[in-house]
């Protein structure tokens, strides 16, 4: 290694602590202290001064690797949680569409008894069930001889 | 933004399923219904019933409905029009008729209600003119009921009341 070489990694390592080196000045320090060429004819000074340098990379590569992680964990963490939303919602929408229905029908079983008699609304029972079945009596459905009859009668009419 | 349109869909998609199964889903509207929602001029002096529940259970139905208007012939007339309209639709029909008017139908049709659609649900329109009779009273009745009785069961009942 020559002293060039040597004072231009020795500059770079003080760059880097001063954080003035770019990326890709980083990456080839980074290459260089794990070469065997940072680890041999050095004195014991420029020895400490690269051991210093490869222990903050080390430092710094190990929080880059840690972050990385922790930014995949939130993004699969934020879809879960929007998933997890989506299933929320969707499972009240199913509550109160349940709750909808259920209480239609109740409303629609409900028991009903009205009646509406000469303007007057009435809702005793036993009134009500009274008109319901005098409006039977009015259709006289089981009364076969009736209609035959008064039809027939009104055909003859027509016919003398 | 971008991230919140799948739940958004997914809840339109829920909402639209619950719409779907709501009753606003109904059938086609008969005639007669006019003649039930407050919308002819004779409806507030005419006799109306209306039962619906447990109380027609032992009949086999559940829901009557009947209007009984009194000498008023113009009215005669409309529901007369309003029972021969949803005859076109009929599973079944009997009509008679005196001097050309209708003196009484029994009309029985399907129930289409989705929330009420089950197998054997029929719906029934009943009607007579008594004032087409002589010496008949000058009144016209119409009931409108469902359940799950036939026709032949509704004479019966008749018989027993």
């Amino acid at each position: 290694m020559t002293d060039n070489d040597l004072t231009y990694w020795l500059t770079l390592v003080e760059r880097y602590f001063d954080a003035q080196t770019t990326e890709s000045e980083e990456a080839r320090l980074l290459r260089y202290l794990a070469s065997d060429a940072s680890r041999t004819g050095l004195t014991a000074e420029q020895q400490a001064c690269f051991d210093e340098a490869r222990a903050v990379m080390g430092i710094a590569a190990t929080q880059r690797a840690l972050a990385r992680a922790e930014a995949s964990a939130e993004h699969s963490g934020s879809r879960l949680r929007i998933l997890r939303r989506a299933i929320a919602v969707a499972a009240a929408a199913c509550l109160v569409g349940a709750a909808f229905i259920i209480g239609l029908r109740q409303w629609y079983s409900d028991d009903i008894h009205i009646a509406y008699i000469d303007g007057q609304e009435v809702k005793e029972r036993e009134l009500v069930m009274a008109a319901m079945r005098q409006s039977w009596g009015n259709i006289d459905y089981s009364s076969d001889d009736d209609n035959v009859r008064a039809t027939l009668q009104d055909m003859f009419n027509e016919l003398n | 933004m971008t991230l919140q349109i799948p739940y958004i869909r997914c809840l339109v998609a829920v909402i639209a399923c619950c719409l779907g199964l709501s009753p606003a889903c109904a059938q086609r509207r008969l005639a007669i219904e006019s003649q039930f929602d407050g919308s002819k001029p004779y409806y507030e002096t005419a006799t109306r019933v209306w039962v619906e529940g447990e109380e027609l259970k032992p009949y086999k139905l559940t829901l009557y409905k009947s209007i009984t208007v009194k000498d008023n012939p113009e009215a005669f007339a409309e529901m007369e029009t309003a029972v021969m309209a949803d005859t076109l639709y009929a599973l079944s029909k009997e009509l008679g008729h005196i001097q050309g008017r209708l003196y009484y139908a029994f009309i029985c049709l399907r129930n289409d209600t989705p929330h009420r659609q089950r197998p054997g649900r029929y719906r029934y329109v009943f009607y007579r003119n008594l004032s087409l009779r002589k010496g008949g009273s000058p009144e016209a009745t119409i009931v409108y009921m469902e359940g799950t009785t036939t026709m032949d069961g509704l004479k019966q009942l008749f018989k027993r009341k």
